[in-house]
């Protein structure tokens, strides 16, 4: 089976999409000539041409605009952030238009937009460039929110975004772009609102998403060698969230480490916590733990950045503490 | 008794004149101008062949003697004007500007008399040439407009003169405009067919209005004219009684939202009728449009459904939106209604949007975008302009100015006269119109949609009104004086137009109350349907989400 970065993974995808739904168009800052700056649209200028691959001004609010409206008159969008701190000045197109339409028109319009957006921290980028910012958007009734971690997840989760009617906020760290791994050739898919469990365990359950998910894979192997057996839970989907394969987690293991790089305060762990503590309180043998970053912008010294992302150590620690260790 | 106020350019027709009578007539024309007891004028005239030499012409621009030209039954005279010698005679359109410059720069003047002349060359497929230092208009590289200016105490006068059907063969007894080399033409030799000469005349002031942002004028010199072309009977009614659905509906809405029957807020359209039925008489059923807070108007005239618009209204489960938008949010994706929309500057990004959807799918389907004096500073607007533009997309940008964003008026809130002076912003026309006007509406709408429908991109279309009603039902409107609303009360777009049917015999006094008593029906059974139709079930707050 092939290796590919998740951002080739990525490129695949669309690619097949591309070639297989006409469509389908990608618009975006410096998607077409330059092929993305994460590199996600190389080459697609090139093949599909510039109806189909666009180079827009800077004008978020025009790029995602224009994608609702395109998508409420058949086509089907796949717009890029270049950076999800852009968010900011295009936030109404997505939250009161994209997200509102279908139910305030009583069910009438079909939006099947694609979001695509890099987000994270860890290459020194500061404060407007290296945000995860999930929560914003699963707040959202009407968004879809994915958030791939993998090569593997990436394409297939892209392909379901991308055929999946509703608007999809779709998440990619940027330290994960170079991130390699096996993915089989072709189009498949992976269902939204499914999680995966990236590492069997019985001892404590770590929810993670994005970077986080290997940072947590990497405290689980440490930890397996003074015999504490780790589960790892990638949700994949952050709405819908999978809550049945939480649930049967927190249910086996009876301990709920959540592993997220946004800051901790109202973060997508308040919500997976107090849904567990909702639904699975009596199978909780400690309370429920967050590993995030701290109630801060990000950071730009290294040694200060270093600070906000929370590591190994962290995860380890937390880890402990809901064994009573 | 309050004095009409100076109309904003005057149309003066002067027929065929002699040049030089023509010429004192203009200085006088000028001494009231800079008086101020006249408005700026628009001079058309033609003259008997005659050669005139401007301040910097002489005799060397003559390549027969005067004697010789005489001979030929051409005239000479010696002009006060700028440039050098330049012929004038039938089939030559002249125009005569007399408008107060004041500080503004000459050259600028000079630029848009220039794009005046390529504005009706285009109009006939001709390609307007220009060039460096020269004033003037070329086609094929053959010279087809001259441009010769005099100013005095601010204000211009002599212009530009138009070779329509003139034979060009007049001009080889003198040197143009100081150019050996220099070829005449005119539009007929250029097309290879004959033109009317009073369409070029009406395209000549429409284009001159649009580049100097004059509300068309009604010419004061010709007899009142009836109005032309375009409509035909039956889609004059049909306007007016999109325009009478409208007010009865916006008004039967008042009382119920008085009486307690409507929840919410509603943002009434009274007084605007004239720019929703205008636009929307000129879209096809497949055209899109889309609409602001104040979109009952719009979505009446693009042939929404008064039952299923009250029902909404009433939050009923038989509304437009099953009873979860209402009155800002009703939609018909089926009628092209891509929403009215509860954020100002929502709608541009979306109307651009499908409007991208129709050129990336090879149709001719065009996208109306309404929105306010208020949009028009939200920044969405901008970024849906911009890229418009650069993606030449089919859309027109149809902004309904009526002064006022809540309170705030656009004198506080905008920092140009008019918000079709932002047009050139983005490369594309911008015209304003009197937005009470319905077939000036009409008329401007269709030239845009046309224009966007042939591929040529986007406009900006402003139209100037205002609303009667509150900002919202039960806005006490400290904001605005009595006397304001009683004089665009007095504009009111329905007895105007009714007024004019009437007068053009194309509806009778018992056609007209045959339209509101129909209406009147409509409405009752509307607000009946309303009424008795059930509210959603609480289960149903959870549909329609998603789409499964």
């Amino acid at each position: 089976m092939p290796q590919m970065s998740v951002a080739e993974a990525l490129k695949d995808a669309l690619t097949l999409e591309m070639e297989r739904d006409p469509n389908i168009y990608v618009a975006g800052e410096d998607v077409g000539v330059f092929g993305g700056i994460f590199g996600v649209t190389q080459g697609l200028l090139e093949k599909f041409g510039e109806r189909r691959v666009r180079d827009t001004p800077i004008t978020e609010s025009a790029i995602v605009g224009t994608a609702v409206g395109a998508a409420a008159a058949g086509l089907r969008p796949v717009v890029e952030l270049m950076f999800v701190d852009f968010i900011g000045v295009a936030f109404d197109q997505l939250y009161n238009q994209a997200a509102k339409m279908k139910y305030m028109f009583g069910g009438k319009a079909r939006l099947p937009i694609v979001a695509r957006a890099a987000c994270g921290a860890g290459l020194s980028a500061a404060a407007q460039h290296s945000q995860c910012l999930e929560a914003w958007f699963m707040h959202v009734p009407g968004l879809k929110v994915v958030m791939p971690t993998t090569p593997y997840d990436a394409k297939g989760l892209l392909i379901s975004s991308i055929r999946d009617d509703n608007p999809v906020v779709f998440l990619e760290h940027k330290l994960l772009y170079a991130r390699k791994g096996e993915v089989p050739e072709g189009a498949y898919t992976i269902p939204l609102g499914k999680a995966d469990v990236k590492r069997e365990g019985s001892d404590v359950t770590i929810v993670a998403t994005g970077q986080m998910v290997h940072v947590s894979l990497r405290a689980a192997q440490e930890l397996s060698s003074d015999g504490v057996s780790v589960e790892v839970v990638d949700p994949r989907t952050l709405s819908p969230l999978d809550e049945e394969t939480l649930l049967a987690s927190v249910r086996k293991t009876h301990r709920l480490v959540i592993v997220h790089e946004e800051v901790k305060f109202a973060g997508s762990g308040a919500e997976i916590a107090a849904m567990v503590a909702e639904k699975a309180f009596d199978y909780l043998d400690a309370p429920v733990l967050r590993v995030a970053a701290p109630f801060t912008p990000v950071p730009f010294s290294p040694a200060l950045e270093r600070e906000f992302i929370p590591n190994e150590e962290k995860v380890t620690e937390a880890v402990r503490t809901v064994l009573g260790q | 008794m309050k004095e009409d106020p100076l109309p904003d350019l005057e149309v003066l027709d002067w027929g065929r004149a002699d040049y030089g009578k023509a010429l004192s007539r203009q200085k006088a024309l000028v001494e009231e101008r800079i008086s101020g007891s006249s408005a700026d004028r628009l001079v058309l005239v033609e003259h008997p062949p005659v050669v005139t030499l401007g301040r910097s012409g002489s005799a060397e621009d003559l390549r027969i003697s005067q004697e010789a030209l005489r001979q030929k039954g051409i005239d000479l005279y010696y002009s006060d004007r700028g440039g050098m010698a330049t012929f004038h005679g039938p089939g030559q359109l002249v125009v005569y500007p007399i408008l107060k410059l004041g500080n503004k720069d000459l050259h600028l003047y000079v630029k848009a008399l220039q794009n005046t002349v390529a504005w009706v060359l285009r109009d006939y497929d001709l390609e307007a040439e220009f060039r460096d230092g020269n004033p003037g208009v070329w086609v094929n590289s053959a010279k087809v407009a001259s441009i010769g200016l005099a100013v005095r105490g601010g204000v211009t006068y002599h212009g530009v003169a138009l070779n329509v059907s003139v034979d060009p063969e007049w001009f080889r007894w003198i040197i143009p405009c100081g150019q050996a080399n220099q070829t005449i033409t005119s539009m007929e030799r250029e097309l290879g067919y004959p033109l009317d000469r009073e369409e070029v005349k009406d395209r000549f002031v429409r284009a001159f209005c649009r580049t100097f942002h004059y509300v068309e004028p009604c010419p004061v010199d010709q007899p009142k004219e009836v109005p032309k072309m375009s409509l035909t009977n039956e889609q004059m009614i049909g306007m007016y009684r999109t325009m009478i659905k409208i007010r009865m509906f916006e008004e039967q809405v008042a009382q119920l939202f008085a009486g307690g029957k409507i929840p919410g807020f509603v943002h009434l359209y009274a007084g605007e009728e004239a720019v929703a039925a205008g636009v929307c008489a000129a879209l096809r059923d497949t055209d899109y449009i889309t609409s602001t807070h104040r979109g009952h108007g719009h979505l009446i005239a693009k042939g929404g459904d008064i039952k299923l618009m009250m029902a909404e209204l009433f939050g009923k489960k038989t509304g437009y939106c099953k009873g979860k938008g209402g009155s800002m949010h009703i939609a018909d994706i089926d009628l092209g209604i891509l929403g009215a929309n509860g954020i100002v500057g929502g709608g541009p990004p979306l109307a651009t949007g499908a409007a991208l959807a129709a050129q990336y799918q090879g149709k001719d389907t065009v996208t109306v975008c309404f929105f306010g004096d208020g949009a028009a500073n939200q920044g969405t607007t901008h970024e849906a302009m911009n890229l418009a533009t650069c993606w030449k997309l089919p859309v027109v940008f149809v902004n309904e100015n009526n002064m006022y964003g809540i309170s705030s008026c656009t004198m506080n809130s905008m920092c140009v006269a008019d918000i079709a002076d932002r047009a050139a912003a983005y490369d594309m026309p911008g015209v304003v119109i009197d937005g009470n006007d319905v077939m000036a509406v009409y008329e401007a709408a269709l030239e845009a949609i046309k224009r966007a429908r042939g591929g040529e991109g986007p406009s900006l279309v402003e139209c100037k009104t205002y609303r009667f009603r509150g900002h919202f039902e039960g806005d006490p409107c400290a904001y605005r004086s009595e006397e304001e609303v009683m004089e665009w009360k007095g504009r009111d777009p329905i007895p105007r137009f009714e007024k004019k049917l009437l007068e053009m015999q194309v509806l009778t006094p018992a056609a007209v109350s045959e339209v509101r008593k129909t209406m009147e029906k409509s409405l009752v059974e509307a607000v009946r349907f309303a009424e008795e139709s059930a509210f959603p079930e609480p289960g149903e707050i959870l549909e329609d989400v998603y789409t499964l």
